[in-house]
């Protein structure tokens, strides 16, 4: 809602009766006291006005005494003061709430909010920087309808995944185009300072996206950064510096509360008489030395997840300085900034400059360039966290003087000294001998290995490997922008983006396994994109007719020069270069050119009669190099039209409560190609082999090797989709709502799609399926409180999405494979994928249960099935026999909708942001169920599970070794609810008064503290830690592959305190 | 002035239209296109090299489906739950289901290889139509030599997949030409007949294209390569299998072998697998592997040596797997006061101090970093063509020529001449009469299995003995009762020994179809082998 404020410095004079002329003059600022330049100020009736110089400043001459003020800008409430012979004002603007006359940026330009026909999705500047936050993506969790933005790993530095309005892509690539100042770059987000950012708009629907036709099928980003306004130098520093620290870990009991549960069950086993006396007790003789290293050798358990945790923390610093004269404005900014992960060797460094020169070389000759150089430089752990908390507690960090002592017992471990890595291998071929939880005396007969692993410790792995990530960046570009006459522009824009990654493993000896002698593997990839485009733009109004148009003509072409070099032993583990390497891996070290080109011509017409009726259509076609000549070429049309219904004369009765409705309807077509270049080509591999005498002598060799059969005739996938949006404004826009309703459907579906494996290969790539994405959103915005000292403003999203199959290459499933196989199906007439697998109807709580299944001819393929303790699978097709046939959907990956509410407080100096998000509906897969060495360590996992007939637990927890839960076949009993709501920011800030800052040069001081990840609830049925995590690597990138958590990394709660000057 | 700046625009607009046409068409600049290359002799045999390379990947499973299920090996650990451990012991246990990861990767690999076969097939006009080859024109620019030598090379090797595929998974999907995924789910399972009927054929063709040179003529350049004789030795190996076998066509081959090839035994036992002694005359084919980071190394070392060993057998720790089993470990004879069997300590090694200390030693050579050891893995040896030799010929007497061929090999091993004494405690030739004479058919059956099994063990040999000679189910059964109170019966939940017992029965001793290849397939139905 809208503000006013209003202060006279003056004195209050009587009005006089008699109308004069008088000279004015002002000073415009915003509510924080920042002038404001270039405001209009206008008597009201009249074409009278003149605007705010760069200081705020106005001066009016020869206006009536009793006129009535106009103050309008861009992004501000318009205001009207009275003048009542005052001839000094101070008038303070309110930065507009509703937005409307706000200016959306869309592909190749910008339109008025008020005459947009798409659904395009806002967020300004402010909402970004006055958040603690590491990456722009980050910022962009929960606040926009119809964006979702998965955390999948708390690594610093690691990406998420966004999707807008679901997927509509299977194999391609279904994350949305992110556009950085006009330049499509995929990784635009990662390195974007979020302080840099003036605005981030999303395109959700075709309307909108059409323009970047082939590539917008999945939605954009476009980040616009900030510029310079004609102004004297403000300088703005932001800092902040924040901890870190995990919210919650995994229930892990140490071996001794293992061995514990172990003879307590093996107690309870003991007392119920359908256990035969010999399985009564199961405690293996390893399990007993694990105990007594423990408790008799180690002396203490070593709680593997706090040894993969430390106290992290996060700084972040920003310098920045605008201004300008009229022509020619610059921004400068640098930024330096450390994000350390909880888990140990995780860290991300990054240091942005920004530069941006606008220039009028003339009056019709405007510059425009920018720089933008980034470096990052990220370490990541060599292990996950997995292996930290599957590993045993009775295996020390180090090994003490006793634990060195004892283990030299055998002879290859003489070498072991104290502070030494211990290794579970150290205590393996030794007898142990001491007392059991029971009490009773044992000795093991003969050697014993009480954990077999040969995997080393996870941190003395980490503490050996280094992975380093070095990352440089350079974005540029020139604009040169002409006026051919008063309505029609030329602009043509060169812009580069050079990338170079280096990504460094460096392993000393013996890191993972004894013997291992030293290794480092260089990755480089270099990546220069560089993109022409050229547009012209018409604009002319006649009358109420108002046109603009656009053409143009864009070439982008990128080439990948990647490299990697794999050597070994080197004469020292301190070697972070090969050049003293005494091996070089052939096989794992070569070279790569890959060329991509994309040709696009583009047109846009806007119309709009009387700014009520809105009518808008684009085309593009796009020529890319990722397909065959012939199906390379794409059309990509849109149109969208719009009603601004409150503009009615009709409608004149309810403006006093309905500021604003207008209707808002489009379609258009989009495509996506991104799949691994020449996808099209049967393309040969190295593949060599030795003849000859003696060892022999390495041949040349080539063979078409690619995983994924080559689809000759494939090309774009296209998507067609239609949007009807209503827009409404209520008392005065104080209370805005927005409705969008869409459907996509998407075609030609670039799949991989499965065949058989005699081919030589399981998948090959085509271009046939449908998939259909509905949807609704809601965004509202409310002023729920504006007083002179109080304002309370909440902003509410709500997006409902629902995908279905609808053709899959003219089969009814496709079956895709996880890591232990489990399956992803996606099958024509639902969701477009599912997981697959078997119903379970609790356990087999005994062997005469069993044995009356049997006696009833049940049969089952399943292996192992018949076992009390073991899951019980449900025979949906009531055959009598449990097999494949039983296998249906499970439950899907997606959300049924996810919402995300935002309050801002402010009360005098202090503002209160809080954000709660969350999603709900949607499974995951929880691979620990299925992670044997970790889930008989983990409580919820082993809590209440069957011991014996008469100790059937709660009837649905498998005993960890019995029956199909090792067999590594999915059944629900691994789905878990995914749904989570998280108190995900919470940030209090207080900006000094003005007068506390008047006899400093300083503009403005604020000082705040943020948490993030204040406070999550899951969904009842969830057993691990972190409700976003997804394993997103190797197979698990494929959009259908989705959803499978394990080894959930732990949330990282983060504690932030800033402060941002302004001068 | 204004219309020129147009035309100037214009021009530039235009001129770059033209230019920038070449953005898109690209070609990929790090690799060979298929359609492009197979064009001449040159590039045919770089392709048929990968081929050769294609042989590597199947062999990291191929053990798991034939030694894990003989009496040769067995998993190291009962309590093990990891993942790859449960895998191996649902193999050893005759308990692995259609959706055997393990399983798969072996079907897919060897598909994998036999598209890079005919990929080379068809660029040489060879295809197979109603049962034989038909040699067409070749796409390639080759002469008749050079056609003859490539055909030869990859017949043989496509014989050597399918005659694994059809022993361990039973008639299976001929695909002789390259397959296009839209054609691939028309076709179906082929008999077993149909199957050796391919098998005979590309193995004939190779005979009659692939180099006739003896060992002793073999350019040193192409030792390793296929030749006449090694599909010889395959074939007879096939007649052997069939099911109804021709041991007089095996003969043949086999005596034209023994007579004419050059081949002959290395002087010992622990000579055949030296790697300083590779691609010897005892080997008619073999796998290579290389050390030295040229992307050829063998994993096998690691696989097999000891699990938690630390440097102290090879570089990088071992993985403790295919395991030898007690009854493996005691068929050798060593003796310490009189012959011992010279096989044993080239074939077993032992490591600590456990009650379960031994290793696969045949594979492993010292290795600078891990899976990257030397060892070639042999296919077929100059002993096995001699012992097939015997089988085919069939028991002719305590001092017939079978008995002779079993003693030549138990001499070369270090067997002394039997005067007296124990077979059980020490080393000995098979006397012609008393003692330890082998006098009957059935006991020169065991007589000579016992001797492959020393001889050929974990060169993934034992298994398909055992089902070929019809002796899998008894033998597997009575190994299983030998190591049960050791071993077996140590499994939790307990498996009884009849249920294991049971485990293994005929249906079983095939593998099942990967249930992925079943599933994928919404045209046809494709028959499961029974059991599954």
């Amino acid at each position: 809602m809208v503000l006013c404020l209003l202060t006279t410095t003056a004195n209050q004079l009587l009005a006089q009766s008699a109308t004069k002329n008088i000279t004015v003059t002002g000073k415009v600022t915003d509510n924080k006291g920042e002038p404001i330049p270039g405001v209009s100020v206008l008597v009201k009736g009249t074409k009278t006005g003149v605007s705010t110089d760069p200081k705020g400043d106005f001066k009016f001459n020869n206006i009536p005494s009793n006129a009535t003020l106009v103050f309008t800008s861009l992004g501000y409430t318009p205001q009207e003061v009275l003048l009542n012979n005052r001839k000094a004002l101070i008038v303070t603007m309110i930065e507009s709430v509703s937005n409307i006359e706000e200016v959306v940026v869309v592909g190749y330009g910008t339109v008025k909010k008020s005459h947009l026909t798409g659904a395009v999705a806002k967020l300004k500047g402010d909402g970004l920087d006055e958040i603690a936050t590491s990456r722009l993506d980050n910022a962009l969790i929960g606040k926009m309808a119809g964006l979702t933005v998965q955390i999948n790993s708390s690594e610093a530095g690691s990406d998420p995944t966004l999707r807008i309005r679901g997927a509509s892509s299977i194999s391609a690539d279904a994350s949305p185009l992110v556009v950085v100042d006009g330049h499509p770059i995929d990784d635009g987000l990662s390195y974007v300072s979020p302080q840099d950012v003036e605005s981030v708009e999303i395109l959700k629907d075709a309307a909108s996206s059409a323009i970047y036709g082939s590539r917008g099928a999945n939605g954009v980003i476009i980040v616009t950064t900030k510029k310079g306004v004609a102004d004297k130098p403000r300088f703005s520093v932001k800092s902040y510096y924040g901890f870190k620290n995990p919210y919650k870990l995994q229930p892990i009991m140490n071996t001794t509360e293992y061995t514990n549960l172990l003879f307590q069950e093996a107690a309870l086993r003991a007392n119920d008489p359908t256990v035969p006396v010999a399985s009564q007790n199961l405690i293996t003789a390893n399990e007993r030395a694990a105990y007594i290293i423990e408790n008799q050798i180690s002396g203490t358990p070593t709680d593997w997840q706090k040894v993969a945790l430390r106290d992290a923390s996060i700084y972040n610093i920003q310098a920045s300085v605008s201004g300008g004269k009229k022509d020619l404005r610059y921004y400068v900014s640098g930024n330096v900034q450390q994000d350390q992960g909880v888990m140990k060797y995780s860290e991300n460094r990054r240091t942005n400059f920004k530069a941006s020169i606008d220039a009028n070389l003339s009056s019709k000759l405007k510059l425009s360039v920018s720089l933008n150089p980034t470096y990052t430089r990220t370490q990541t752990p060599a292990v996950n966290f997995t292996d930290y908390y599957r590993f045993l507690s009775f295996i020390p960090v180090t090994h003490t003087a006793f634990t060195a002592a004892f283990v030299d017992q055998n002879a290859q471990w003489a070498g072991i000294r104290e502070g030494d890595f211990a290794q579970a291998r150290h205590f393996t071929n030794l007898v142990y001998a001491g007392t059991m939880p029971d009490g009773s005396f044992y000795t093991s007969p003969g050697n014993v290995a009480p954990f077999s692993s040969t995997n080393n410790t996870p941190i003395s792995i980490a503490a050996r490997e280094n992975r380093f990530s070095t990352q440089y960046r350079l974005q540029g570009s020139t604009d040169l922008t002409y006026a051919l006459a008063k309505s029609l522009t030329v602009k043509s824009s060169v812009s580069g983006y050079y990338r170079d990654v280096e990504n460094d493993i460096f392993t000393q000896s013996n890191a993972r396994k004894d013997g291992d002698v030293n290794s480092g593997t260089i990755a480089t990839a270099k990546t220069i994109d560089l993109l022409w485009e050229n547009t012209l733009n018409y604009s002319h109004s006649f009358g109420k007719h108002n046109f603009t148009g656009l053409l143009g003509y864009t070439v982008q072409k990128t080439t990948t020069n990647a490299s990697q070099i794999v050597g070994s032993n080197s004469p020292s583990d301190d070697f972070t270069s090969l050049s003293q390497a005494s091996l070089i891996d052939q096989l794992n070290t070569y070279t790569t050119v890959v060329p991509v080109g994309l040709i696009s011509y583009l047109g846009r017409i806007n119309y709009d009669y009387k700014g009520k009726y809105l009518l808008s259509g684009s085309l593009r076609t796009d020529e890319s190099s990722k397909f065959r000549p012939g199906k390379r070429s794409g059309w990509f049309p849109a149109v969208s039209a719009g009603w601004l219904v409150s503009s009615e004369s009709f409608m004149d009765k309810t403006q006093n409560w309905l500021s604003n409705l207008k209707l808002r309807a489009s379609y258009g077509v989009t495509g996506n190609n991104r799949i691994a270049d020449f996808s099209y080509l049967d393309l040969l591999y190295k593949s060599t082999y030795t003849f000859g005498s003696g060892t022999g002598t390495v041949s040349q060799g080539q063979s078409p090797d690619n995983p994924v059969t080559y689809g000759p005739d494939i090309t774009w996938e296209t998507t067609n989709s239609a949007n009807l949006g209503l827009d409404f404004g209520f008392f005065k826009d104080r209370l805005t709502l927005s409705i969008d309703a869409y459907q996509s459907q998407t075609d030609k579906l670039l799949l991989q799609q499965g065949t058989q494996s005699i081919t030589g290969s399981n998948v090959f790539y085509n271009n046939n399926g449908s998939i259909r994405n509905r949807g609704f959103e809601i965004e509202l915005n409310s002023v729920n409180m504006a007083r002179k000292s109080f304002r309370w403003t909440t902003s509410l999203n709500f997006a409902l999405n629902r995908n279905k199959l609808l053709k899959l290459g003219g089969e009814p499933y496709q079956y895709n494979y996880g890591e232990r196989n489990e399956i992803y199906a996606s099958i024509v007439g639902q969701p477009y994928t599912q997981f697959f697998g078997y119903k379970t109807d609790g356990i087999w709580t005994s062997q005469a249960e069993v044995d009356a299944a049997l006696a009833a001819g049940q049969t089952s393929i399943l292996q192992s099935y018949f076992q009390p303790g073991g899951l019980k699978i449900k025979d949906i097709n009531g055959d009598g026999k449990i097999n494949e046939q039983d296998r249906v959907a499970l439950g899907k990956p997606f959300a049924d909708f996810t919402w995300g509410v935002t309050n801002s407080l402010k009360y005098k100096g202090f503002d209160l942001t809080f954000l709660i998000q969350g999603s709900q509906g949607g499974q995951l897969i929880d691979g620990d169920v299925y992670y044997n060495e970790s889930k008989k360590l983990n409580r919820n996992l082993t809590n209440n599970r069957w011991v014996s007939a008469a100790n059937p637990g709660d009837g649905k927890t498998p005993y960890f070794t019995n029956g199909i839960a090792a067999d590594a076949l999915l059944t629900d009993y691994a789905i878990e609810n995914a749904s989570y709501a998280f108190l995900r920011n919470v940030n209090l800030g207080y900006t000094l008064p003005k007068v506390f800052l008047q006899r400093t040069k300083l503009a403005s001081v604020r000082l705040y503290a943020t948490a993030d990840n204040v406070f999550f609830i899951t969904g009842k049925s969830y057993r691990g830690i972190n409700p976003e995590a997804r394993t997103v690597s190797a197979q698990y990138a494929s959009p259908v592959i989705s959803g499978y958590q394990r080894g959930g990394f732990p949330v990282n709660r983060t504690i932030t305190f800033g402060l941002d000057v302004n001068f | 002035m204004k219309k020129i700046k147009y035309i100037l625009i214009t021009a530039l607009l235009l001129q770059s239209l033209a230019s920038c046409k070449k953005v898109v068409d690209v070609d990929p600049i790090s690799n060979e296109v298929s359609s492009e290359y197979y064009r001449n002799y040159s590039e045919v045999n770089i392709a048929l090299t990968g081929c050769y390379n294609g042989l590597q990947e199947p062999l990291q499973n191929e053990w798991m489906l034939t030694e894990l299920r003989s009496d040769n090996a067995k998993q190291r650990s009962v309590s093990s739950t990891t993942n790859a451990n449960v895998e191996l012991n649902q193999l050893n246990l005759y308990m692995a289901s259609a959706q055997h990861q393990q399983i798969y990767n072996y079907w897919l690999s060897t598909y994998k290889n036999i598209r890079n076969i005919n990929y080379v097939l068809r660029s040489l006009g060879v295809t197979y139509q109603n049962g034989a080859l038909v040699y067409g024109t070749p796409t390639a620019t080759v002469t008749d030599a050079q056609k003859a030598t490539l055909i030869g090379q990859a017949l043989f090797l496509r014989a050597y997949h399918y005659f694994n595929l059809t022993r361990l998974f039973g008639g299976v999907f001929i695909v002789s030409q390259p397959l296009d995924p839209s054609l691939s789910k028309q076709v179906n399972r082929s008999s077993v007949a149909d199957c050796y009927q391919f098998i005979v054929a590309d193995l004939q063709g190779a005979i009659a294209n692939a180099s006739q040179a003896k060992y002793t003529a073999i350019p040193a350049a192409d030792l390793g390569r296929v030749n006449a004789w090694s599909a010889k030795a395959l074939l007879a190996k096939v007649y052997l299998t069939l099911p109804t076998p021709r041991p007089a066509d095996a003969l043949t081959l086999l005596n034209d072998i023994i007579a004419n090839s050059g081949y002959g035994l290395e002087s010992s036992y622990a000579n055949v697998f030296s790697i300083n002694n590779e691609v010897n005359k005892e080997i008619l084919f073999t796998v290579r592997f290389k050390a030295g980071l040229v992307g050829l190394g063998n994993p096998m070392a690691n696989s097999f040596a000891p699990a938690s060993s630390g440097d102290a057998i090879v570089n990088g720790d071992g993985s403790g797997f295919n395991y030898p089993t007690n009854s493996i470990n005691s068929a050798f004879r060593i003796s310490t006061t009189s012959f011992t069997d010279a096989r044993k300590p080239v074939t077993i090694g032992t490591y600590g101090a456990s009650t379960t200390p031994y290793y696969v030693n045949k594979f492993i050579s010292t290795v600078l970093v891990k899976n990257d050891a030397e060892n070639d893995f042999p296919v077929i040896r100059f002993s096995d063509v001699l012992l097939m030799k015997a089988e085919a010929t069939g028991y002719d007497g305590a001092a017939g020529t079978s008995m002779g061929i079993i003693n030549q090999i138990r001499e070369r091993a270090g067997a002394g001449t039997y005067t007296t004494g124990s077979f059980t405690t020490a080393f000995y030739k098979y006397p012609a009469v008393g003692t330890g004479a082998i006098t009957n058919a059935t006991d020169f059956l065991t007589a000579l299995l016992d001797e492959r099994r020393v001889e050929f063990a974990f060169e993934n040999q034992r298994f398909f003995d055992l089902v070929r000679t019809g002796q899998a189910l008894n033998v597997i059964r009575a190994y299983y009762a030998s190591e049960y109170t050791a071993f077996y019966g140590k499994y939790t939940p307990v498996i009884p020994l009849a249920t294991l017992q049971a485990n293994i029965n005929t249906d079983k001793l095939l593998l099942p179809i990967p249930q992925r290849e079943i599933d994928t397939n919404n045209e046809i139905t494709i028959t499961q082998n029974p059991g599954y």
